[in-house]
């Protein structure tokens, strides 16, 4: 039986009709970096690799001469993860560094391909609170984080499929926001 | 990039509205190229695909574990392809599998104590088994450290597994990759969106094998 793919094809297509919540994203998004933003990421699972391969398509971009963003995982740093995890509970692990690493003009960006995350809500309400332009990537099922200004949401629930999606989310994100920020007129 | 991606814009000309909408329809054109690329390549590989899923699902039943690796974003899907196996979503069966690409104290000791090219072939040496299962990903096919972890972990008899772009680069070259899969993009963006399904289906088949097998026994 040949391998099927339409369970894959749909949630492009609900993307592709979807493009201009993404457009608008990153147009928020290049303001902050505009503004001298940094780009805070985190996610749970194989969303935390997500975290950290969004970090490293800002920071080193595959295109020659694109410029470097700021921009961490607050997923990578195990010494600090494990000891807020031990201490306060899983559900504070991006919520306490957002609160002692992040400023009032940076950026949010939380991954859950599970659908609702407790973490990464948690995550998105401190940073919300702090003043940080705050983007999910959901998937179909759980409700969406109401702290989020822009939610882009993968229209799956099997969390493999919302992760592919969110792979080609982040790819077009970071090309997006080097295009508004070569036209600073759009940034004002 | 944008100056060959999207010609119409020049400096100081566009208002932000026709922009966001300029790249809403490229987005759109990217999601569908997306569509078009997997289908093309899993159309291609499905039977390489099956032939790849069976020897990786002969390795587990024998008690092999999965090593994975690559660099940059391509570590970070190595640790993906890690999560993937061993904490799958959805109750599956979780089999043992390990990123290379995760221990920052062996990383940078390999790194500078002896180079970057033998930070992936060093740990193949140091953990790697006859029964186990290599998978390294690239985008160029070119890395040196991946091309040495290959030859390591063919030397030493564990199944070896390739995901590389473009036209493969010298991972095509190598000797060393029993199972190879290209992704025929020019887009470093596409290749890696294609090789994250084909991790998946990896995974999905070589679960589907091992399950079938446990049944045919129990039978």
């Amino acid at each position: 039986m040949a391998i099927a793919l339409e369970s894959r094809t749909a949630p492009l297509r609900h993307l592709a009709e979807h493009a201009g919540d993404v457009a608008r994203a990153c147009h928020a998004m290049a303001v902050r970096f505009h503004g001298g933003g940094r780009l805070l990421v985190f996610g749970d699972g194989t969303s935390s690799s997500d975290a950290q391969h969004v970090a490293v398509e800002f920071v080193h971009p595959v295109i020659v001469g694109k410029r470097a963003l700021p921009a961490l995982a607050l997923t990578a740093d195990v010494s600090t993860m494990t000891g807020v995890a031990a201490r306060d509970g899983f559900a504070e692990v991006y919520a306490h560094q957002i609160r002692h690493l992040a400023a009032p003009g940076d950026i949010a960006l939380g991954l859950a391909a599970d659908g609702d995350d407790a973490a990464v809500r948690r995550g998105l309400e401190q940073a919300r609170g702090t003043g940080l332009l705050c983007v999910a990537m959901t998937a179909a099922h759980g409700p969406p984080p109401e702290a989020a200004h822009h939610v882009l949401t993968a229209a799956a629930t099997d969390p493999r499929i919302v992760k592919e999606v969110h792979v080609t989310m982040y790819h077009v994100l970071w090309e997006l926001v080097h295009v508004f920020l070569q036209q600073p007129g759009t940034l004002r | 990039m944008t100056e060959t991606l999207y010609p119409f814009l020049r400096e100081g000309e566009t208002d932000t509205e026709s922009l966001i909408e300029q790249v809403r329809r490229s987005t759109a054109a990217k999601a569908m190229e997306v569509v078009e690329l997997r289908a093309r390549v899993v159309a291609a590989e499905e039977e390489r695909l099956r032939a790849c899923a069976a020897a990786m699902a002969d390795r587990f039943a024998r008690g092999g574990r999965l090593l994975a690796f690559g660099n940059g974003g391509s570590a970070t899907d190595a640790q993906a392809v890690a999560g993937a196996f061993c904490a799958p979503a959805g109750g599956a069966r979780p089999l043992p599998a390990l990123s290379l690409t995760g221990d920052i104290a062996v990383i940078t000791a390999l790194s500078n104590d002896v180079g970057p090219d033998v930070v992936f072939s060093r740990q193949v040496a140091a953990f790697g088994r006859p029964c186990d299962i290599a998978v390294g990903l690239s985008t160029s096919g070119n890395s040196a450290n991946l091309l040495r972890a290959f030859d390591t972990a063919a030397a030493r008899g564990l199944l070896t597994v390739g995901l590389a772009g473009y036209d493969g680069g010298r991972m095509a070259e190598l000797d060393s990759i029993e199972h190879l899969f290209v992704v025929p993009s020019p887009s470093v963006h596409r290749v890696q969106e294609v090789q994250t399904t084909l991790c998946h289906l990896l995974w999905e088949l070589t679960v589907e094998t091992l399950g079938r097998d446990m049944r045919e026994e129990s039978d």
